[in-house]
Order: C-alpha cells, then structure tokens, then sequence
C-alpha cells in the first residue's frame, strides 16, 4: 500500500474489532447464538485487518508474508460466522442454504489451501484459477448478506406502516444489507488492486484509497447499525419509513 | 384442532365469500406481501392487522361485498381456534434483530 493509506484499513479493522468485542460481551449478558456469532465474525474480521495492516506500517522484512497469511487465514474463518449467522437469522428452514454456506466454505478452504500450497501465501496472485476459487467465496458471501439484509428491509418497512416491525429494526437490516453491498465492493476493488501488484510488486494509489473507503463505510455501517447512539435511533424512530399513510385505514 | 394459519384465514374466506379456493388463497398470499409478511412463520396478531387494515382493500378490488365485515369475521374465528405457529419468519428475524441493538 502507498503512503499511509492502510491507517484507514487498520481503522476498520478497529472499529470491525470494537463492535465485534461489544456484540460479544452481549452475547456473554444474553446467552444468544446469533449475538455469539455475529460478534465472532466482526472481531475476527477486524483481527485479520490488523495481520493485513500491520506488515504495511513499516518494515517488517521476512514477517510480510506470515503476517498477511495469517490475516487471510483468519478472514477466511470469519466467512464462516459470516455465513453462518445469515443462515440462521433468515434461511434457517431451507436446506439450499445449508449448501449455499457449505459450498462457499469449501471454495474459499480449498482456495487458500491450494494457492498457498502453490506458494502464493499472501493470496495476491490474480494470474491463478485458486485465487478466483477464494475471491468467488469472500466475494458471495457479503452478497448474500447484502442481499437478505436489503430483502428484509423491503419488507420490514411495510410491516413498520402497520406497527409491525420497529423502525430501528428495519433500518437494521437497511444497515447490514449496506455493509454486505460495501464488502462486495471492496472484492471487486481488490482484482485491480491485485492485478497491479502482481505486475509490479506495489499496490497502486487508487485502488488503495477506495478499498479504504469501502471498508471504513463498511465497518461505520456495522456501528450505526447495532450500536448507533441516540439521536439517530430517535431520528430513524420520528422519521422513518411511516410517511406513507396505511393502507385501508 | 390444530392447522396452518394461513390455510385456516385462507378457508374462512373461501367459505364467506364468492371466491374460489384459488382467488382466496391468492388474495390472502397477496394481502400478506402488501404487508410484508410471507404465508410461512405468520403469526396470529400480524394476520390480525392484515384482516383489518390490508385485507379489506384486496377483497374490494376484486368485487367482495361487505369486505370489512367478511374480514371481521375470520378474525372473529381466529379466538375459537388452536392455530399452531412456526417458529420461523419474519417475527424471529425481527426479534434477532432487535435483540442485536442490545434491547
């Protein structure tokens, strides 16, 4: 990465960990699998974004590659929760979505195996078919997020007009199908970004500075969702989706 | 007696009305997606609202008389009925999703 750009990665990485950290210390109060699985998923997402920062801060010589392998070894794992808590939150009676998560689990397992195997550790190397086996897996993963967080929204937003559905509730899942839409974004980011490094060993000024833009909103997104402060939950609760008047009333 | 919510509303209003088995099960399924709300996972007090305040304008468009009155009725048999409720759908997501506010 050039010039300081990756402080804003290691940013997202903190605030990813820090709302992470908070999920978990509900899950600790409530005893919730989703709150468990949710909270494991942000924090390990924001560990794995200081493993990718930190070999960038200055110069960590022969470090580089265990470090950034280590960070995509963990971001990998949190898919998994990812995954998983999508599943359970909105397909937990359907079986293509036990697959779904299965299949993309796989393709990102044997992605990273087989490239790392094949010596690329850091798993920069556009030119192989596993890095494109691995992308496709980080890559549907947030859009299935985004998609069943926008879904719920649609629908979420009729009940809200009926007094069926909190407003902050609807604009939670308003929220995450935005951070779902913001990570895919920054994979498709990621393929220039990659193909130029692979051709010239540094990752380049634009690309660099969008990916950081994705994942600083991406990571706001996830704080204004389940920890927003005050103002906004009695904002999004006073305005809201209830400007439409009711139907048949 | 215990059956699905949706298949009981649905029969209620077949049998209160001039519609058929089909047009009734259609216009319930589509007075539940005006609303938000899927057939499966629905629950008593949602199918409630949707008798009174979503349910009324489909069966008038589509010709009912009395379409108001038909939707109290349903609502009526729903107290004198056991109606088993799934567990999943749009209720429990809300309610995840609530919880995860920390609420």
């Amino acid at each position: 990465m050039e010039d300081s750009s990756f402080v804003v990665e290691a940013i997202a990485g903190i605030i990813l960990f820090a709302v992470g950290a908070r999920m978990l210390k509900l899950a600790s109060r409530t005893g919730g699998r989703h709150e468990r699985l949710l909270g494991t998923y942000l924090a390990l997402a924001g560990i794995s974004y200081a493993f990718y920062s930190i070999p960038l801060m200055g110069d960590v010589g022969s470090l580089f590659t265990p470090l950034t392998f280590v960070g995509r070894v963990v971001y990998t794992a949190s898919i998994y929760f990812m995954l998983e808590f999508t599943r359970s939150v909105f397909r937990s009676e359907e079986r293509w979505a036990s697959w779904l998560v299965f299949t993309l689990m796989l393709g990102l397992v044997v992605g990273v195996g087989i490239s790392s195997a094949q010596g690329d550790w850091e798993g920069y190397l556009v030119s192989s078919p596993w890095f494109w086996c691995e992308w496709l897996g980080y890559t549907l993963a947030p859009l299935w997020v985004g998609a069943e967080g926008i879904l719920a929204f649609q629908n979420a937003r009729k009940r809200v007009r009926l007094d069926l559905c909190d407003p902050i509730v609807a604009n939670r899942y308003l929220l995450w199908g935005l951070f779902g839409i913001l990570q895919v974004c920054g994979s498709l980011i990621i393929i220039p970004m990659y193909a130029g490094y692979e051709a010239d060993q540094y990752f380049t000024f634009g690309t660099d500075v969008a990916l950081g833009i994705f994942e600083i909103l991406a990571a706001a997104t996830t704080w204004l969702a389940f920890f927003a402060p005050t103002f906004y939950c009695r904002w999004i609760a006073e305005g809201s989706y209830s400007a439409s008047p009711e139907r048949g009333a | 007696m215990s059956e699905d919510l949706f298949d009981f509303a649905a029969e209620r209003l077949e049998q209160h009305t001039s519609l058929d088995r089909l047009a009734a099960r259609g216009t319930l399924r589509l007075a539940l997606k005006a609303s938000g709300l899927s057939p499966s996972g629905l629950r008593i007090e949602q199918l409630r609202v949707v008798l009174e305040k979503v349910l009324p304008d489909e069966l008038e468009k589509r010709g009912v008389d009395g379409a108001r009155g038909v939707c109290s009725g349903v609502a009526a048999a729903l107290a004198n009925v056991s109606i088993s409720e799934e567990s999943s759908g749009s209720a429990d997501a809300d309610e995840i999703f609530r919880r995860l506010g920390g609420s």
